[in-house]
């Protein structure tokens, strides 16, 4: 950097960029190709190895490979998808852009390396980790807990050079593409820490310190800002900057990104409990996250209208300019995806989409078609410039367009397709009303499998482009030098934030004290009854009129107000963070702080025996989460299908909650006792041998394994550090007797029925786990903790109408 | 000539008035609009060969 008199040179860091960019496109090629070989596995369960043995003629005998199951490869696809593929993107966006809108080199060269190489070292972690088995059973954040020390770190590291940089720029005012990465640094830390909050077992489990409900609403209040915060702020802020640049004009209007970001940022966070609609979560927060998702619909579609008309007088540039064709693409997926979200978190329609194919349908036009495109798009326009040449090939790169949008339109209507028939024929009922039409799960799957190879398939030609742009970037590398971009910068001393004096006006100054007034007397009226919630209701309706006739007023005021708060990056930051806090303190506090045992619906779950107890981390290490919910929904079909409604304190032990989020297969939660023990040492040596037509994997593995026991008396400990009544003079001898005890009787039972196999052996806990499922004390029963249960006797809660995946 | 007269009047109390509301328009502090600061990204860089290692 040299200085020349009052004009300096910066060097910008685009190395950082290019191994971003890079690390991105691969990992982005390991994240599809794990999405297409899962989503084959759907169809054709020999893709778990077996077919190892048909391709070779027999010379490989394999039943099934346990690291290729879909129950541990699809944690890998999702975080691979997000994490590596949507973060590394994010980040070589971020660091060329940030330097570029602040007009100075990133603040520390060694903070860049670390971020990179660190970040790289963590997808390798989880790379290896995930299809091991090694997993904390909640989606997006399934990575063992040394592995999230990792994540955490790093990201701070992030922050840290980010903010630095922020601090040392030479323009005065922070871009709103720079408020976006502000919303993201600082919410994904918040919805990170608080989703990992783990106690080891050892070093390579851990049990979250919520369970049940409130596992479920931290669970999805982060895995829906993951989406949020992980895959929309970044991206918009790129947005803001990247199709500016490639269409030669301004932002269509600055004034709306400001509403575009605060509000976005102030709802989003809300709207979490949209995932866990007409479940045992409480009714008001149900209501508020479909009523939040709702509003939502007006800022996304303010950014994506934004980022649409960007381009106007630049739509012939569409034709032959393969950028702005994947940035128009993207921008008009995430319309479309921010249309549908909203939609599906109408109670009504969430009935109908939820554990169905749709959501998966939403998802993936959201992550291909904005994220993806929007990388796309940026990576084309990047490489020229990081490697000072041209593309390598305009045709190669609108091949790509086509193929990934084809794949794209296959894949999502085929989950449309999927999601509403499957939808529709799980609640459909014979004539009059009292019957399942198709009482038994596998014949909705059946009639879903051809469009679920449709999925496959478009997955695939989406993959196929990728891999058109990874060789026109890597030819493009290779034409080109790599260089760095430099620019002249004016030195002016008053750019930095001197004006300390200001930054209280930047918190106390009308826009944000009417805020906080009506946000005050919008909790009002939802915590309040009665005369309060009255009074709630004209509070908040006068001050939103006293602000609107106050602005209307004093309009440049305000304006200036906000033009100071924008050379204040620290006030910024702060306001960032209290708008993005708001939503999830009022959801989660009321509800982790509520004492468990008077939120219980008159039940109370059973606590697992120690065998069982392993028996779950086993469920849980095998990913069974990923097809089999543990959650009945209070809607009637689900009733007749599955049995009594999952109440409250039905998994209040559970430590991760298991309610899933999607059924590939048939729920789960009131499985116990419900079919015999042998059935399920034969189902999960071959599914196919009970349930014709299952498409669930072969788990030879668990028949060869031991389980694990000498982990339990630490597992047992800390359960009851977090309030699971076992006794506390459980001994490591009382546990082992237990656990004998309960293994000899199952196996016992196995042999009786011609089903043979030593008691150590993992199914016998799976088992021993699985008959274990929806068995609860009511109120007021004595509660006798890791008492080994018999087989379990089913109770009239479990007595279900139908006929779920049985043996014919 | 009255109407030339009148022409240089007026002209020169149109001059006047812009004179006025340029001064008092240059001594605000408000010279910028939050739209201005969209035109950001379009600094003007030249590329630089990376060292060789």
């Amino acid at each position: 950097m040299n200085t020349n008199h009052n004009t300096k040179t910066i060097v910008y860091d685009d190395d950082s960029v290019r191994k971003f960019m890079i690390a991105s496109i691969t990992w982005g090629i390991v994240a599809m190709t794990a999405g297409v070989l899962i989503a084959f596995q759907l169809n054709y369960w020999q893709m778990n190895g077996k077919i190892l043995e048909i391709i070779t003629f027999g010379w490989l005998k394999n039943e099934g490979i346990e690291f290729l199951t879909f129950g541990r490869l699809r944690p890998l696809h999702t975080n691979a998808a997000i994490f590596a593929f949507v973060g590394n993107m994010m980040f070589a966006g971020i660091y060329y852009s940030t330097q570029r809108l602040c007009r100075v080199r990133m603040a520390s060269d060694l903070l860049s390396k670390i971020n990179f190489w660190g970040w790289q070292f963590i997808i390798l972690c989880a790379a290896i980790s995930l299809p091991a088995g090694f997993t904390r059973g909640k989606e997006y954040a399934e990575l063992i807990w040394p592995i999230n020390i990792m994540v955490a770190v790093i990201w701070l590291i992030f922050g840290a050079n980010f903010f630095w940089t922020l601090g040392k720029r030479n323009e005065k005012s922070i871009y709103v593409g720079l408020w976006f990465y502000i919303a993201t640094i600082v919410t994904v830390t918040m919805l990170y820490v608080v989703n990992h909050l783990s106690i080891p077992t050892s070093f390579t489990h851990s049990y979250p310190i919520f369970g049940g409900v409130q596992d479920a609403l931290v669970q999805w209040w982060y895995g829906h800002n993951a989406v949020a915060f992980f895959l929309t702020t970044p991206m918009l802020g790129i947005m803001y900057y990247f199709v500016p640049k490639a269409a030669n004009r301004p932002v269509y209007s600055y004034r709306l990104s400001i509403i575009h970001f605060w509000s976005l940022v102030f709802i989003y966070i809300w709207a979490g409990p949209h995932h866990l609609l007409n479940t045992a979560l409480p009714e008001w927060l149900q209501s508020l996250g479909m009523v939040f998702s709702l509003m939502l619909w007006a800022p996304s579609w303010a950014g994506m209208l934004n980022g649409l008309l960007t381009l106007r007088g630049a739509w012939d540039r569409l034709l032959t300019d393969p950028v702005l064709k994947f940035f128009a693409a993207a921008v008009t997926f995430y319309g479309m995806a921010t249309f549908e979200g909203p939609l599906l978190s109408i109670k009504a329609v969430n009935a109908l989409s939820h554990y169905t194919d749709w959501t998966v349908g939403h998802v993936h036009s959201a992550t291909l078609g904005w994220n993806g495109f929007l990388a796309a798009g940026m990576f084309y326009w990047l490489a020229p410039r990081l490697w000072n040449t041209k593309l390598y090939s305009n045709a190669l790169a609108n091949a790509h367009f086509w193929l990934g949008m084809v794949g794209i339109l296959l894949y999502v209507a085929s989950m449309w397709v999927a999601g509403i028939t499957q939808g529709l024929m799980l609640s459909a009922t014979t004539e009059g009303g009292t019957l399942l039409q198709y009482p038994n799960f596998l014949d909705t799957l059946q009639a879903i499998r051809p469009v679920m190879l449709f999925r496959a398939i478009g997955g695939g030609l989406y993959l196929a482009g990728f891999g058109l742009l990874a060789f026109n970037i890597w030819k493009t590398a290779r034409s080109g030098n790599a260089v760095n971009g430099t620019v002249e910068v004016a030195i002016d001393e008053d750019s930095h934030e001197t004006a300390g004096d200001k930054r209280f006006y930047a918190f106390l100054n009308p826009p944000v004290l009417y805020a906080l007034l009506i946000l005050f007397f919008v909790l009002v009226t939802i915590f309040g009854d009665g005369a309060v919630f009255l009074f709630g209701i004209i509070m908040t309706i006068f001050f939103c009129i006293a602000a609107i006739a106050h602005f209307e007023v004093s309009k440049a005021a305000w304006s200036e107000w906000y033009t100071k708060l924008l050379d204040h990056g620290f006030a910024f930051s702060v306001l960032t963070i209290l708008a993005a806090a708001i939503g999830g303190a009022i959801q989660i506090i009321p509800t982790v702080t509520v004492q468990r045992a008077d939120n219980i619906e008159g039940r109370i779950q059973i606590p697992y025996t120690p065998l069982e107890l392993a028996g779950r981390d086993l469920y849980v290490s095998e990913g069974c989460y990923n097809c089999h919910s543990q959650m009945i929904r209070t809607l009637v079909p689900e009733v007749m299908r599955y049995g009594d409604y999952s109440h409250l304190g039905e998994s209040i032990y559970n430590f991760p909650h298991q309610w899933g989020s999607k059924r590939t297969g048939p729920d789960l939660a009131r499985e116990g006792g419900l079919r015999s023990d042998d059935w399920h040492y034969w189902h999960m040596l071959n599914p196919r041998d009970v349930s014709p037509g299952s498409t669930m994997p072969n788990y030879p593995w668990l028949f060869e394994k031991e389980t694990k026991v000498s982990q339990l008396p630490k597992k047992i400990r800390i359960m009851r550090m977090l309030g699971v009544p076992y006794p506390i003079d459980l001994s490591e001898e009382e546990i082992q007797a237990q656990v004998d005890e309960q293994a000899k009787e199952i196996v016992a039972r196995l042999a009786e029925k011609g089903a043979f196999v030593e008691p150590e052996k993992e199914i016998v806990a799976l088992i021993a786990y699985l008959q274990k499922l929806g068995s609860y004390r009511e109120t007021g029963e004595p509660i006798e903790a890791s008492e080994p249960t018999k087989a379990v006797e089913p109770t009239e809660a479990v007595e279900p109408s139908n006929e779920v995946a049985t043996a014919e | 000539m009255n109407v030339l007269i009148l022409t240089v009047f007026l002209s020169l109390l149109l001059a006047s008035l812009f004179l006025l509301f340029f001064v008092r328009e240059r001594r605000t502090q408000e010279l910028g609009s939050p739209e201005q600061d969209a035109l950001r990204p379009f600094d003007i860089e030249t590329p630089q060969d990376t060292p060789r290692r």
